[in-house]
């Protein structure tokens, strides 16, 4: 389900449905709207197992999306979404800013692009610090 | 006795085709008819259908389409292709050469020619 972001709700619509059915069948049997919740996902499956028989037949770019997901889902579950997005504006608008100068300058466009390539290793390098440091200080 | 996993796995392709082939229909539905079919003895586990599907489509054996239900949500059908007609064929070619054989040992005449 995680990788679906990648590739749009088609997927989770679908077993959506799935789901509202099972639902409608398990009241239809007398049980609570609860009740019958709780026994449709957990006949769903394990959200481990379905990601992985999902997984199976998925090209190199859906599971690199997926992995990514999962990644990044990890961090801004544990409470990191601030300072991951406040360091992502801040880069963002430095890069702004310095291919606004270097469009302006002499500059040539290989050396705009030298620079620019130099900035987002930069950019990554120091979010990986960042995540780093916030780990090590505990989930919020 | 209900089958064996194995079992199961290998005659999802074939049972899913089959059903298709009798009309569109969609994943609830399907186990539904699989779980009606086998007497209640083959039980699919619900998210483990869709994978299926999704590698059917991906294959060409069948095609999906986005439809409604009777209650208004969203509902995914799927339509068996050419390719999958052919393919079922094929299928059940081979699964009654397996039911041949396994009747002709229950019947000892292996050496019959």
């Amino acid at each position: 389900m995680h990788a679906d972001s990648c590739v749009g709700s088609t997927r989770s619509a679908e077993l959506r449905d799935h789901l509202y059915c099972e639902v409608d069948r398990a009241r239809s049997q007398g049980l609570s709207d609860e009740q019958a919740f709780a026994a449709a996902v957990a006949k769903m499956g394990e959200s481990a197992q379905l990601a992985g028989e999902h997984a199976k037949g998925r090209s190199v770019f859906k599971s690199a999306c997926a992995a990514a997901m999962r990644y990044e889902r990890r961090d801004w579950q544990a409470g990191y979404r601030g300072p991951l997005m406040a360091h992502a504006i801040i880069w963002a608008s430095l890069q702004v800013g310095v291919s606004l100068i270097v469009s302006s300058s002499d500059a040539s466009v290989g050396t705009g692009l030298l620079l620019i390539s130099l900035m987002t290793a930069m950019w990554w390098g120091s979010e990986q610090i960042l995540r780093r440091a916030l780990r090590q200080g505990g989930p919020r | 006795m209900p089958p064996s996993k194995d079992l199961v796995a290998a005659s999802a392709i074939p049972l899913i085709l089959s059903i298709l082939q009798r009309g569109d229909s969609y994943g609830y539905a399907i186990i539904q008819e699989v779980r009606v079919l086998s007497g209640g003895e083959m039980e699919w586990a619900d998210g483990m259908l869709y994978p299926i599907l999704h590698r059917l489509e991906k294959r060409k054996l069948v095609r999906s389409y986005w439809g409604a239900a009777e209650s208004g949500r969203k509902r995914k059908y799927y339509r068996l292709h050419r390719a999958g007609a052919e393919e079922l064929v094929a299928l059940r070619i081979h699964w009654d050469k397996m039911h041949g054989m396994l009747q002709r040992l229950e019947g000892g005449d292996l050496c019959s020619t």
